[in-house]
Order: structure tokens, then sequence, then C-alpha cells
């Protein structure tokens, strides 16, 4: 069995060409032609890669054409893909091409206008920079066999040390995913797909194949639309919309959802942050022809872990107000663990674990951290997540935050001692801190961070952040005090800084 | 206070909040640059509401039109007779 990710869209380019596949900005792309730009992508890679083993495609591109045949071409060519976000900062960029020393890198105009002196210098592969310069189009071409345990892509993530994370994710797992998705909800090809999230976030690993394994199309939404997509899901008859629960969050409290003003949803599957119950219950009046799913996921477990499905009554997390995580996928094992990975009990909260088929290799050249955060237990690859859980006799397991320092920004994963590391530096002082504030709903709404250095402004720190790591993990604040508070164990306390920002008692340096 | 030096010290105070203390041209991009984020735009979205009668419920949101603040004046002046301003 071939299980390039790219297989299933060519498979039904062959069945369904004119079949509508992709409509982005203006352009509408059927399966034949998007394959057809998927196959002249792959064989550019392999020319322009030509001397290199199989490796990395950087795609520095989101929301184009480019983009999306820049992922199916990497694939294509046996390759895997790794999504790179034009938005981020310079160094930030040159950094992870240095880690990855990508085979070839596919840029769209966004990504282009990345490319600095700093960034080309760092990335020695060829960049292709036009469609233009794609070879022809040859018909008796298919993608290329890769094997399930083979790389499909990597998708980065905050790197507690202050170096970003690899997760490196093979094709079985998507494999799995799409396939245990399309048992779960029947998609098919008249299924009309959103694709809200960012290429380098995993959520679009769900859009894109997804869709592409139903034979159905896929619809980018714009980023001005991004916040308030009621246009945009009624314009295109969407039938299924997955995103971040922000965006119900913001239309509920712009009164924005009207009952029955997306008659043409049936799935809603909201992830990477908490859904609150009230914006969820607004969204099912909106969509009442749609079920609304909260799914857990993590980015080591391919995009989905968990799901939820909202009922009346609804299953709610108590004392949070937040719809629970529910029960595991099909295929995935769940358990409640302690810190040794002893598996704990109903109502007992421990660290939520992961086994199944969609459990990442581990994470690029570090096998250290894959080592502690994949244990194999009994001969089975778990994940420890890192989510402080606890399960009800029903098997419904509920979300209270996190073992570790680990904190979402608006569905963004960060890694307080990421930014903690580069403050350091910054700073030229081990004595920092970085706290998640103000919290709402179990969503950080962003980061404060602390020094005790003379002469350090809060501007030099803002910055320097802004130079290394991405705009969401940057310090809304940056104080400065005399001494960090400590524990009885000697570490800085933050718990007590929260509470000092919440009493309002921190002076601003 | 003329409402053009309103709004320009309301966003101000947005983008001070964020430790943004760059200032800003009137067609300066603030919501697309990513210079204010979504809670940013909620907040200012609650603000025009309160303080000028913008249904955007019934009007539609559309980020373009915060966009800047000559797109927010703009706004203000496309607010339907018999809302006071």
């Amino acid at each position: 069995m071939n299980y390039n990710l790219a297989a299933p869209m060519f498979q039904h380019s062959l069945a369904q060409p004119s079949r509508l596949a992709l409509s982005v900005a203006d352009r509408e792309v059927s399966y034949a032609e998007l394959a057809a730009l998927s196959q002249r992508m792959a064989h550019w890679v392999a020319t322009a890669g030509a001397s290199r083993p199989r490796g990395f495609v950087g795609i520095l591109a989101s929301r184009s054409v480019e983009a999306y045949a820049g992922v199916l071409g990497a694939c294509w060519s046996g390759n895997a893909y790794v999504p790179l976000n034009p938005e981020l900062p310079e160094e930030r960029l040159a950094q992870l091409l240095g880690i990855i020393q990508p085979v070839a890198l596919i840029a769209d105009d966004a990504g282009r206008k990345a490319l600095s002196g700093r960034v080309r210098e760092a990335c020695a592969a060829p960049i292709l920079n036009s469609l233009d310069e794609l070879p022809v189009f040859d018909p008796a071409d298919r993608p290329c066999d890769v094997a399930a345990e083979e790389v499909g892509y990597m998708i980065f993530t905050s790197g507690s040390t202050g170096v970003p994370k690899g997760v490196l994710v093979p094709n079985r797992a998507v494999h799995h995913l799409v396939n245990m998705l399309q048992d779960v909800y029947g998609f098919g090809p008249d299924d009309r797909f959103s694709k809200a999230y960012n290429l380098s976030f995993d959520g679009s690993v769900h859009d894109m194949f997804t869709a592409w394994n139903a034979g159905g199309s896929l619809h980018p939404v714009p980023a001005a639309m991004l916040m308030a997509p009621m246009k945009f899901i009624q314009e295109r008859e969407l039938t299924v919309w997955a995103s971040v629960p922000s965006t119900a969050v913001f239309l509920e409290r712009l009164r924005m959802l009207r009952a029955g003003a997306f008659p043409s949803l049936r799935c809603t599957i909201f992830s990477g942050e908490p859904l609150p119950l009230r914006s969820a219950l607004a969204w099912q009046q909106a969509a009442p022809n749609s079920v609304v799913d909260n799914i857990c996921g993590h980015t080591e477990c391919c995009v989905f872990s968990t799901l939820d499905r909202l009922t009346d009554p609804p299953n709610v997390t108590p004392k949070r107000g937040l719809v629970a995580i529910g029960k595991p996928l099909p295929g995935f094992e769940a358990a409640v663990f302690d810190e040794s990975c002893n598996p704990l009990g109903t109502d007992q909260e421990g660290e939520l674990a992961l086994a199944g088929p969609q459990v990442a290799l581990g994470y690029f050249g570090d096998a250290a951290r894959t080592a502690a955060r994949f244990p194999v237990i009994d001969g089975r690859v778990w994940y420890r997540t890192g989510d402080l859980v606890y399960r009800e006799p029903s098997g419904i397991y509920h979300h209270l935050g996190r073992i570790d320092q680990q904190v979402k920004i608006r569905g963004h994963r960060v890694e307080l001692g990421e930014v903690e590391a580069h403050l350091a530096e910054i700073c030229g002082s081990d004595a920092v801190a970085a706290v998640a504030w103000p919290v709402d709903h179990g969503s950080a709404r962003g980061v404060v961070a602390f020094h005790c250095v003379e002469g350090v402004t809060a501007e030099d720190v803002r910055d320097g952040l802004m130079r290394r790591i991405p705009r969401y993990a940057v310090p809304q604040q940056v104080l400065r005090l005399t001494s960090l508070p400590l524990t009885s164990n000697g570490k800085i306390d933050r718990k007590l800084l929260v509470e000092m920002l919440e009493r309002e008692v921190v002076a601003v340096s | 206070m003329n409402e053009r030096l309103a709004i320009r010290e309301y966003l101000q105070n947005l983008l001070r909040q964020t430790g943004d203390r760059n200032g800003f041209a009137d067609n300066d991009s603030l919501l697309m640059s990513g210079r204010l984020d979504s809670v940013d735009t909620l907040d200012l979205v609650v603000f025009l509401e309160e303080k000028y009668g913008i249904d955007f419920a019934a009007r539609g949101f559309d980020k373009n039109d915060l966009d800047s603040l000559d797109g927010i004046m703009a706004l203000i002046g496309a607010t339907p007779p018999g809302v006071s301003l």
C-alpha cells in the first residue's frame, strides 16, 4: 500500500477530474488541475534537490495555490513537508531553516517577502519563486511510493529550552486520522470544508487531507474574514467548519450568531483551546443542522485525540464553564498517569497520556526529549501530553490545565520556558520569569515577563524578543522587580507572580 | 474632543496595553498587520458600539473597516441617520 499523503487527491483526480478541489482567493482549482500542479511541483523538487537524499521541503507560504500545491508536491515527491509561517520573525525563520536544511523551499508572494538576506543565508536549498518555473506536466507520473512509518510532515512547536521542537509525524498517523474522521463524520464529495487554520498550525493537516480524502473541496478563509467568517460560510455554503473556539466566542460576543445563520453546516469542529459552553450553545443555535464537537488535540498525536459532542444536557467541566474534552477518538487509548507513568483511577487528577496509530515518531534531533515524552510501556509507545485531566466514571475526560509551563495563547502553544530562555539572554541574567496572564476561560490573553536587571528597559526586552519568537509569545508587559519571589524549594514562585499581577501590586519598571 | 483625536487616543491606549509604543499614521494598518490582535479588536468593537452606537450585528463585521484610523472614521461617517455621534 502507498501511504503517500497526495495519493487520495490523485485518485480523485482520476475519478472526478473536473470536480472542485480548492477554492482560494478568486481561483477555483479542479482535482485534475491540483494533481497536475502537484505533480509539476514534485518534479521541480526532485530536480532541484536531485543531489540530496529525501528530506524536508519547506513551505514558506500561506493561503495560496502555491502553499497547497507545494504541500502536495512535497508529499508526491516522497519528501516530508515543513510549513514555515512567513510572518515569523527573521531570526526565527533563519533558525528553523538552519535546523531542517531543506532540500527545496517553496515560497508564495508572502513567503518571498520574508526571504531577507539573513533568511536566504540560512537556506542553501533551491527556492521556487514562481509557478512559471515549474516543469511541464507529465501525465504518466504518480505519487511516489512511501511507507507508513516514513515522515509525512514536521511541524514546529514552542520548545522550553529556547529552541523550537520539530514534531515528526509519520504517514500512517495522517492515514489513520483522515480515515477515522471519515468514519466518524461520513464525509463525501459534496462536502465543502473550511480552512481557517494557518498551514503551520496542525489543524491544517485535518483541513487539507480530510477534504481531499473525501473528494470534497477546500476553502481557505481569507485572513480578513477569519475573526468573523459569517459571510464566508454563507456564500461558500460550507458544510464543515473547523477552527479555534475564539471564532465562536468573538461572534457570540458581537451577537452575530443569529439562530439559523449557518444552515449549510453539518459538522463543526472546535479545537486548539478550551471551548466555553456559552459560545458552543450559541454556535449550535446558529448552525442547527450541524453537530458541534469539541476536539482536544496534540501535534504529537496528529491533530485530534478526544471528542465531546455537544448534547442536551451538555458535558461540562465543573467550575470552568467549559465543554468537556470527551472520550478518546477511535483508535486511541487514553489513560491518566501519575508522575511515574502509573495509571490512575477514575476521578483522580493526573497527566493525560495517549497511545495509538496517530502518535508521532518524536522530536527531530532530540532523542532525550523524545524518550521523556514518548515512553514505551509494555511495548507500547505513549505520548505524555502534559495536560492535567481526570476521567469521570462515564469515561468522559475533563481538562483542568497543564502540569508544566506550556500555555495556549489564542490557540498557539507557547512554552514559557522558551520565553524565559530568550529573556535570560537578552537580560544577561537567569533571574527572569514569564507567566501567562491574564487567563480567561482557560485561555491566556498574553505573557508577562519579569526581570531584575537595572538598565534593561521594557523596550529592550520586547524589541529583542520580537526578533526571536513569534509575536503572540512576546510579553505584553515587561516588569522589573528588585528580586523574584522564591518558593520554599528555591524555585521561582510563579503562582505568587500571578497573584501579584491580579492584586496589581507589581511596580512597573 | 474631536472624534478623530478621541479614537486615536483609544487606539494608542490599546497599542500601549500590548507594549507597542510606536506611533501610527491615520492610514496605517493596525489589525491586518498584527499590531492589534483579536482580543484588542473585540475591545475596539465594543468601544465603537457603546460610544457611537454602531450595531455590528446588524451591519456585519469586516476587519478591513477597522484596520486603520481612516477606516474607522469612514465607518462612523457611514453610520445611518438617527444615531447621534
